[in-house]
């Protein structure tokens, strides 16, 4: 099977002399269409640049990133950020929502910035499988973080992006809800076809994906 | 304490960006206080030592003393330096005058008589004289020869037979001549007085200075009082004390001129303080969380507030001398320029221009400082209670925060809206709109502050546009060109000068209009009459005003009938001679006059006094083109009082489309009608519209540079702004632009941001501004300020301001977002976290 994810010899390095960080060395890997991977390691160890890399968010001082085949560094700035909005969700750590938009807004702003229509029923359906349908006027100010993490996911399925990248999504909630949101997030992906990678430092929520990547000094120790 | 300061100076380095900005908002405000200062203070004094080095420098003259009493004055306690003139006689020419007179050295000192060769006479037969004369009579003649002059002594209060004399010429006098009246002055020694007038008929003139003036005797009024207290005490009527007003007047100081300066002032500090407020409250958004930690830790209220007022004083500490230098380094280039812009406006008068020159000379050969100390002290003084003032409300926020809220603090303002309507789509547009709903307090304050000073920039605008010259002119003047007699009331010494002896042998009379009609290119002629005399009951001794009364033809009935603002009366009714339009400037200075009141005249006529009263039907205002009497009537009514000829001003319109050349041929030759009579001066349209045009071009130019300077206050305001709309928001900015916001599209809200002020600012500048601009007019229009009647909307002046604003803010817009772009997507996302 052709992988929707893949890197080559994926080099970058903060710093210099004593200082150099070895932020991501030499990395190879592979995802495949569908698949739940978590990405793990301990803090610092190079995960989240990595996830930045693979999103298209920062460039790499060697190697390659290919979506489907595509080579993403290849392409000029503005066509790499109409690629991403396409291709790839984001989901945030810390929620990230615009504090002046209400929830619905929140969900449609990416499929806005691309100049499409919104699927209203689509979108719709993805409301209401976070539970979040009586609540499309809130503003995000008030809302509870698990609420807010939902927005967040919703926000990143919404434009059918074939990749979703997590980092570290449920970092700032309790473990009940933690589990809540990884599940709600494992639940849309399968039913929407589509890729998950999210980075976690947590045992639990990783033995939830299908395959783990632990991540050490920048290099990939077991995949 | 000192921890309270280290704080405060490690956090004035960590908010390097905003504190250069409000540092270059002080350096501006530094700058425009000392140099509205300088320019004032400076010009007062380059004026003052202009007028020092131009009139005579005697606070007082006393006539027709006797050679006692002279000898008297010149010992007296109070006096601190006497002068003594005596006249002898003239020396009288087909048009020219002599003078002759003796001076004593202090008297030569006071009225800064000059050689330009030889010596002053000493004794016998010598004089010094202009070289003029000389030329005048056709004489070749060098220092120690012998000349030939008339001479007609006085005796008994006038002229005696004509004689000749002969003199031995010990000196030539420097300094400018008379040209147009061709008098000269002829000093004598002191042997040709003693031989000419016998002592007891020796009449001097005292010319002195006070004693202590500017310590026990500071106002000029007080001058004048001591003045005429020892006048009294020798017996010298009021008629003869004569006060140096020009040079007391030019040496101290004119209240209402302070007063327009600390206006300048107070409109600056305004300017600055909003500013610097902005800037602060502005930037004090993303500083919360820090403060609260301070807090967390222990930090009092007080030392908070310390610390961001010491950081705030840093920043004065390292702006205020760069302006204070800047100030220093312009100030001297200001002033010389304004100096010689206005010189080119005043070639006309001749005293003026001297007196230009003299301050063009005084200020390049630095006799005059431009720089003082207490302008820098007064400065800063001033700026520092800008910054305090401005500081007041961002120290209270930060006093205020409390730690816990702080600490959770995100950069948003908490909202106190739970739920929002929003959008069912969304789009750029979109995204920008809710982005500025969301800080309201902060672009509503950012819109105020900047539109505060486009509101200024119209208002003076709007005055500047209304002072045209062609217009003010027009309002002074009528016609093209004027023939007047020339007469003044009161002068002793110029009986000649007054209306009711002007009349009996008025040299406008229908031969001269005849010859004027003549000339070629004029269209039209009308003769304005005139009359005055006293205002019997409301002003016996004519110390406010006079009975004035400008008699008009018939042309001028629809003027008449429309400039009444009070009352109604008809052309036929004033006609009637019962009763009698009144300027409105009558009512200012006798309140108690209203209309129906009877106002009864002593008229001034050859056939003696005449007592009329009138009824005021009506209070005009009328443009000083039409009249600078008191009061109007058809001159049919004047003609019924008097069989004298009462014409006092010839207007006269030359045909149109008439030409340079041709206008040029019939000015001159309406010159050379009036010269016929040294009772007619002459004036024209073009000397109104030029001397206004260099007053309009000075304050245009000044008022404009002032603006252009406060302007830059505001834009620093504006930088501000702009920088934290975007630095605050780099995390949200960044997270928008991870969900796919590309790099054009974050550009493109930005400017969408960018219009938004600019089109607020605008909104308030141009809409409130034109308002302000349209009641400064008015009130202009009614205290007369620079003769403005006409509204002009200064449109360029608006469209200029519209584009410089949309422009700068453009310009920033791509600076700031270039500058953005370099941090890298990655790092904008991590920042907060």
């Amino acid at each position: 099977m052709k992988a929707i994810l893949e890197t080559k010899d994926l080099v970058k390095y903060y710093g210099s002399g004593d200082n150099l960080v070895k932020a991501i060395d030499h990395t190879d890997i592979r995802v495949e269409p569908g698949e739940f991977v978590a990405v793990v390691g301990r803090s610092g160890s190079g995960k989240s640049t990595l996830l930045h890399m693979l999103g298209g968010l920062d460039r790499p001082d060697s190697g390659k990133v290919l979506v489907e085949g595509r080579d993403i560094f290849r392409l000029m700035d503005d066509r790499l950020a109409v690629f991403r909005r396409r291709k790839i969700g984001f989901i945030f750590q810390s929620y990230n929502l615009v504090p002046s938009l209400n929830v619905w807004e929140n969900i449609v702003l990416p499929i806005g910035l691309d100049g499409r229509k919104v699927d209203r029923e689509y979108v719709m359906d993805i409301v209401r499988k976070i539970g979040m349908s009586d609540r499309l006027h809130a503003l995000p100010g008030t809302l509870s973080g698990g609420q807010q993490q939902r927005v967040a996911i919703a926000r990143a399925l919404a434009s059918r992006p074939a990749i979703i990248l997590a980092d570290e999504p449920t970092g700032n909630l309790d473990s009940r809800t933690e589990i809540e949101v990884v599940s709600l997030l494992k639940h849309c992906v399968t039913e929407y076809g589509q890729t998950l990678v999210m980075i976690t430092h947590d045992e639990t929520i990783a033995q939830m994906a299908d395959r783990m990547i632990v991540i050490e000094d920048g290099k990939v120790v077991r995949s | 304490m000192k921890t309270v300061t280290k704080t405060a100076l490690a956090n004035a380095r960590q908010n390097r960006t905003r504190n250069m900005i409000s540092g270059a908002a002080i350096i501006l405000t530094t700058l425009l206080i000392f140099m509205v200062l300088t320019v004032g203070y400076a010009s007062v004094k380059v004026r003052f030592a202009a007028v020092n080095a131009y009139y005579p420098p005697y606070h007082a003259m006393f006539r027709q003393v006797s050679e006692e009493d002279a000898g008297k004055l010149k010992s007296h306690n109070d006096m601190e330096e006497v002068g003594l003139r005596s006249d002898l006689g003239e020396g009288v020419d087909d048009d020219s005058t002599i003078l002759f007179l003796w001076m004593d050295a202090q008297a030569l000192e006071l009225n800064k008589i000059e050689l330009a060769e030889g010596a002053f006479p000493k004794a016998g037969n010598e004089i010094a004289l202009p070289e003029g004369l000389l030329a005048e009579y056709g004489i070749t003649a060098g220092i120690g020869d012998t000349v030939t002059l008339p001479l007609q002594l006085y005796e008994d209060g006038g002229l005696g037979y004509q004689k000749e004399d002969t003199f031995r010429i010990s000196g030539f006098l420097k300094g400018e001549i008379d040209e147009e009246n061709k008098a000269y002055s002829v000093l004598v020694s002191r042997d040709c007085l003693e031989q000419s007038v016998l002592a007891k008929d020796r009449e001097y003139r005292v010319m002195f200075r006070l004693q202590d003036v500017g310590e026990n005797v500071a106002t000029t009024d007080a001058i004048e009082e001591r003045v005429r207290e020892i006048g009294a005490d020798f017996g010298v009527s009021e008629d003869n004390v004569v006060i140096n007003t020009d040079y007391l007047m030019a040496n101290y100081t004119d209240p209402a001129a302070l007063f327009a300066v600390v206006c300048i002032i107070l409109v600056v500090m305004a300017a600055g303080v909003l500013t610097i407020y902005s800037i602060h409250y502005v930037s004090m958004i993303p500083k919360v969380q820090e403060y609260g930690k301070l807090k967390a830790m222990g930090a009092t209220r007080r030392q908070i507030r310390q610390i961001v007022f010491r950081e705030g004083l840093l920043v004065t500490a390292l702006s205020l001398p760069l302006g204070l230098l800047l100030g220093s380094i312009l100030a001297g280039p200001v002033i010389r320029w304004i100096y010689r812009i206005s010189g080119e406006g005043v070639q006309t008068n001749a005293a003026a221009m001297e007196m230009n020159r003299i301050c063009m000379k005084l200020l390049e050969q630095r006799q005059v400082p431009v720089l003082y100390g207490w302008v820098y002290i007064l400065t800063i003084l001033t700026v520092l209670v800008t910054v305090y003032l401005s500081l007041v409300k961002p120290m209270r926020m930060a006093a205020k925060i409390s730690p816990v809220e702080a600490m959770r603090y995100q950069g948003e303002i908490r909202e106190k809206k739970k739920e929002r309507k929003g959008f069912a789509e969304m789009s750029l547009v979109k995204l920008t709109r809710s982005n500025l709903s969301r800080n309201k307090k902060r672009s509503v304050l950012t819109i105020v502050t900047l539109g505060a000073v486009g509101i200024l920039f119209m208002a003076v605008a709007t005055v500047l546009s209304c002072a045209d010259p062609e217009e003010i002119a027009k309002q002074e003047f009528e016609g093209d060109y004027e023939i007047a007699v020339d007469s003044w009331e009161g002068d002793k010494m110029n009986p000649d000068r007054a209306w009711v002896n002007l009349m009996q042998n008025n040299p406008l009379n229908g031969e001269l209009l005849e010859q004027i009609r003549a000339v070629d290119g004029v269209e039209e002629v009308k003769v304005k009459t005139y009359l005055t005399g006293t205002l019997a009951d409301l002003d016996p001794e004519r110390e406010i005003a006079s009975a004035s009364i400008q008699g008009l033809d018939e042309s001028y009935r629809e003027i008449v009938e429309n400039c009444q603002i009070e009352g109604a009366v008809t052309w036929e009714e004033l006609g009637e001679g019962e009763k009698i339009l009144v300027s409105e400037d009558m009512l200012r200075w006798f309140p108690e006059l209203k209309l129906g009141d009877a106002v009864r005249m002593e008229l001034e006529t050859p056939e003696g006094t005449v007592e009329r009263t009138f009824e005021i039907a009506a209070v005009g205002e009328y443009p000083s083109a039409v009249s600078g009497s008191n009061f109007l009537l058809p001159d049919s009514v004047l003609a019924k009082i008097t069989g004298a000829d009462l014409s006092d001003i010839c207007v006269i319109r030359l045909e149109e489309g008439i030409g340079q050349t041709g206008r040029q041929e019939a000015y001159t030759n309406l010159e050379n009608l009036a010269k016929t009579s040294v009772y007619l001066t002459t004036d024209s349209f073009e000397k109104h519209v030029e001397t206004w045009e260099t007053a309009v071009t000075v304050m245009t130019v000044l008022g404009y540079a002032f603006l252009l300077i406060l302007g830059a206050v505001g834009v620093m305001n504006l930088i501000n702004t702009m920088v934290n709309s975007i630095y605050t928001r780099r995390r949200e900015l960044g997270i928008i632009q991870a969900i796919g916001m590309s790099e054009k599209q974050l550009v493109r809200m930005l400017q969408l941001e960018g219009l938004f002020y600019t089109a607020g600012t605008l909104l308030v500048a141009l809409g409130i501004g034109s308002l302000a601009g349209y009641g400064i007019f008015l009130y202009a229009k009614a205290e007369n300020m620079m003769n403005i009647t006409v509204y002009h909307y200064p449109g360029i002046q608006a469209a200029v301001l519209a584009v410089a604003v949309a422009a700068l803010q453009m310009i920033l817009t791509c600076a700031v977002s270039r500058n953005f772009r370099r941090m890298s997507l990655t790092d904008r996302i991590r920042y907060g976290e």
